[in-house]
């Protein structure tokens, strides 16, 4: 975090603009003292100083952010690549007009510094040196002549105040400044000085004194200042007395003010063209170097103007990207903050109208789901409440949606089949293929709304469902799926023709029964009064009609007790009752030597005992025996089998109890209706035996129907609940 | 003034090198009293090339010899200054010599050759320094350079990075007492 601060602040482009304004201010000074020569020395130092330190940091600068941006571009970090391609591109746009500038700039400095060394200048500068050398070697001459001629005169001369008189006539005469009178060795003997400050002459140097020593004259001209030189003479003086040492007589005089004034002006002109001459390779040096610092920096600062304004260029769309990145991941509230007017920042305006735009239109949206959501658990809750059973396709014929009832009335789980088409429902329920392709056929024709009556067999035995369909049609040209609502009618049914029975029962019986013991007594009477009166003859006739009449009135008095009990509810008495047990001492009643039936058990000894009321269930048995005896009555091998099983592919835990024959079956046409009062395929009987059946067992909480049994035969099966009688309900 | 003179011969050795030296500190005379420390000092100063070429050509050089107290500072060690002789060494073109100007006295010598000047600035004046002055100091330091700043804008640039024109002798050290 720290380092991505500092790398930051050293990114920012407040820091290239400051170095930059100082980097031109220090190539302005270095250019100011490259071309001035009297510039101070501390201030050219400094000046090197500030443009090394700047150049330094300018390269560390552009390293660094080229170094930045090749880590961005081989991250392929947004924008990096535009930067590059702007980079590259402005430092060849820089880079070869800065090439032909420097070139050219060279060669003219070049050139010019060249032309500051005019040869006819320095033929004239070299001539007027001469000049000046040979007009002071003549004035040297003659002072050299005149000194040797004072040396003749003094030669004999020792004694030093004469001597002291002397130098200081020949001074006054001939104009001298100082003139003295030295030993071999240096060692003063007489002076005279027209300088009354000056109390001890200048001894000459050692130069001098060994060039006098060897016999020869000395002269030069020394500057003593800026504009005064002096001419100073030296000569031996040879004595003509034998045995006396030669001595030195030297004088100073003031070189004449006009010569000293063009001979300073000579020398300093040779000085510095001298100079100039001298530093013509370093002032190329110079020049060229400034010239290439310059051309560095302007460089390296367009290189950095590229990467700063490529980042400014590239800046917002970085911000549209992570905008766009955001909004690709659902993030509607992303606002960017707009820097600029230009088209960009219009760019960014038209970004933030449009996710403003779009937050609007998923608030919106979320509100209709929400609305959507209640809608849909609104009817969830209706459906789970509804008794009827629904289901719901799609226009493929495809299970969207169905409740709880349907789950129940169907006897299937109905969650793990949503999303298959309707046929295939019927794959591993084959008792449901009646209701599906009814389903299936009645969409196929696509009619808008239909009823039927299907019937299926369900898990407690044959169901009648009344379905009701409608075709779905959110756009009036197009199929969009049907809804079929269906009810498990087969209880009511049943309920309304047993009320209906019930109600003719008890009718009957109350208004059947009520003449009947009237008439048996009136029979009676009339065969008790009249048996002795009638003609002996006729007394036969008499015997069997009063004997008939009440035969056939206890006869009724059966039926209509029979029809009474039928009417009758059944009043449970529950008890523990093992069903294996009562089955086969039910079986064991009906074994007779007279007919003999071949009875067979298939029982699963397993099955618990259940709650029940075991005499109602013997009468069940029994009814179902004495039916399958009389369709036995004219079959070779009677055969009856008697099965106890758990009722299989079914949920919930049932008992079927099956009483099966090979005998003649029943006929298809009262398959439906044979379990009503009266409805039999026997000649005799009374025709309420299985409807006292179905009475009983449905008192239980069960369900009683018939199938036929290949190749003859039929098969009565009596599905009880496991849990017991239900006669609560 | 009663001298308590004490005569130290140093062998004096700089960080630039021994006999290869073209500016090193010779000898320096030690001698004091109660009230001043009376230096002599003798240097030896020989020019590489460039610096004849370019004296020669009319360039004046300025030499100094400074000396000075060496004093600890938060940045190391620094030096204060007490002394400072500056010559101008130029040649005249009319005359051929060289002239030396010794700024402090005003006072102009003319030499027939290069060496000669040089080394009549390799002997600066006896300098004096008042006790009081030395704040209890042990060591004095002297030194000799050519002063580069003084030269032509032009000659700078190579002088500034140049060992064969920045020739300088460093400070060198000697205690004051014995």
């Amino acid at each position: 975090m720290a380092n991505s601060t500092v790398i930051q602040k050293l990114t920012h482009p407040a820091l290239a603009i400051t170095l930059s304004l100082i980097l031109v201010g220090g190539l302005f000074g270095l250019l100011s003292v490259s071309l001035d020569s009297n510039t101070s020395g501390s201030f050219h130092w400094a000046m090197l100083m500030l443009n090394s330190v700047g150049m330094a940091v300018l390269i560390l600068l552009v390293v660094l952010n080229l170094f930045i941006l090749r880590k961005q571009y081989n991250e392929k970090a947004l924008g990096s690549r535009l930067t590059a391609r702007l980079v590259g591109a402005f430092f060849l746009v820089t880079v070869i007009p800065l090439l032909l500038v420097y070139y050219i700039a060279v060669q003219f400095l070049s050139t010019g510094v060249d032309s500051w060394f005019d040869v006819r200048v320095e033929q004239a500068i070299d001539d007027a040196l001469l000049l000046g050398q040979t007009t002071l070697e003549s004035l040297q001459q003659e002072a050299i002549e005149d000194i040797q001629a004072q040396a003749n005169q003094i030669r004999d001369v020792f004694d030093r105040n004469e001597l002291a008189r002397i130098l200081d006539s020949i001074r006054q005469r001939s104009g001298y400044r100082e003139l003295s009178v030295f030993t071999q060795n240096g060692t003063i003997l007489a002076s005279s000085s027209g300088d009354a400050s000056i109390l001890v002459p200048e001894t000459p140097d050692d130069t001098i004194l060994s060039q006098v020593r060897l016999g020869q004259t000395f002269s030069s001209i020394e500057p003593v200042s800026d504009q005064n030189q002096i001419l100073r003479v030296a000569a031996p003086i040879h004595s003509r007395i034998l045995g006396r040492a030669s001595r030195v007589l030297h004088a100073k005089n003031a070189l004449p003010l006009r010569y000293a004034k063009l001979a300073s002006s000579v020398d300093e002109a040779s000085n510095q063209y001298q100079q100039m001459v001298f530093s013509r390779e370093p002032i190329r040096e110079n020049l060229a170097l400034t010239l290439s610092v310059i051309s560095l920096v302007a460089l390296l600062l367009s290189i950095l103007c590229a990467i700063y304004l490529s980042r400014r260029l590239v800046a917002p769309l970085g911000e549209l990207a992570k905008g766009t990145r955001a909004v690709a991941h659902g993030n509607y509230s992303t606002e960017l903050s707009v820097t600029s007017q230009d088209e960009l920042g219009i760019l960014v305006s038209s970004f933030n109208n449009m996710t403003s735009e779009i937050r609007g239109a998923q608030q919106l949206a979320r509100r209709s789901k929400e609305e959507s959501d209640r809608h849909s658990a609104y009817l969830e809750m209706v459906l789970k409440g509804l008794s009827s059973g629904v289901l719901a396709f799609d226009e493929q014929d495809r299970l969207t949606t169905y409740n709880l009832a349907a789950e129940e009335i169907l006897g299937t789980d109905l969650a793990s089949r949503v999303g298959d088409i309707i046929v295939s429902l019927v794959e591993d329920r084959t008792n449901l293929q009646p209701f599906f392709e009814a389903i299936s056929s009645r969409l196929a024709e696509e009619n808008q709304d239909w009823q039927e009556e299907i019937t299926i067999l369900g898990q407690r035995g044959r169901q009648v469902l009344i379905t009701r369909g409608a075709m779905l049609a959110f756009d009036t040209s197009k199929h969009s799926g049907s809804v079929i609502v269906f009810d498990d009618v087969t209880g009511l049914i049943q309920a309304q023709r047993d009320a209906a029975w019930g109600e003719v029962a008890k009718r009957l019986a109350h208004e059947i029964k009520n003449p009947l013991t009237p008439i048996q007594l009136s029979a009676e009477r009339i065969r008790h009064k009249f048996m002795d009166q009638v003609d002996p003859s006729q007394k036969d006739v008499l015997d069997r009609a009063t004997r008939t009449i009440v035969q056939q009135v206890e006869s009724m008095k059966d039926m209509v007790n029979d029809f009474s009990s039928y009417a009758q509810p059944v009043r449970a008495e529950l008890s523990e009752t093992k069903l294996q047990d009562l089955v086969r001492d039910v079986a064991e009643l009906h074994h007779r030597d007279d007919k003999p039936v071949a009875i067979s058990f298939d029982i699963d000894d397993s099955i618990q005992a259940i709650k029940s009321n075991a005499s109602a269930l013997r009468q069940v048995l029994n009814n179902l025996l004495i039916n399958a005896r009389h369709a036995l009555s004219n079959i070779e091998k009677p055969e009856i089998t008697l099965g106890l099983q758990i009722a299989e592919n079914l949920t919930g835990d049932y008992i079927d109890l099956t009483v099966s024959d090979n005998g003649s079956g029943i006929p298809t046409d009262l398959r439906d209706s044979l379990f009503d009062p009266y409805v039999s395929s026997k000649s005799k009987g009374s025709g309420l035996g299985l409807a006292i059946v179905r009475r009983i067992v449905e008192e239980y909480g069960g369900t009683v129907w018939v199938e036929p049994v290949k190749p003859r035969g039929s098969c009565f099966i009596i599905r009880l609940p496991m849990s017991g009688t239900n006669t609560d309900k | 003034m009663h001298w308590k003179s004490k005569v130290l011969l140093i062998a004096l050795v700089s960080f630039s090198g021994l006999a290869f030296s073209q500016f090193s500190v010779q000898q320096v005379h030690v001698s004091s009293n109660d009230t001043n420390v009376q230096l002599i000092t003798e240097l030896q100063l020989v020019f590489t090339e460039p610096l004849q070429q370019a004296v020669d050509h009319g360039v004046t050089l300025q030499i100094v010899t400074e000396f000075g107290l060496p004093r600890e500072n938060w940045y190391g060690r620094g030096f204060v200054l007490l002394k400072e002789f500056r010559y101008f060494l130029s040649r005249n073109a009319l005359s051929g010599r060289y002239v030396v100007y010794q700024q402090d006295r005003g006072e102009t010598r003319t030499f027939p050759t290069q060496t000669e000047a040089l080394r009549h600035i390799a002997i600066p004046p006896i300098v004096l320094i008042p006790t009081v002055d030395l704040d209890g100091a042990e060591n004095l330091a002297v030194r000799t350079f050519v002063d580069t700043y003084k030269l032509p804008s032009p000659l700078r640039l190579q002088a500034f990075f140049s060992r064969r024109w920045s020739l300088d002798t460093d400070w060198t050290l000697w205690p004051t007492q014995l």
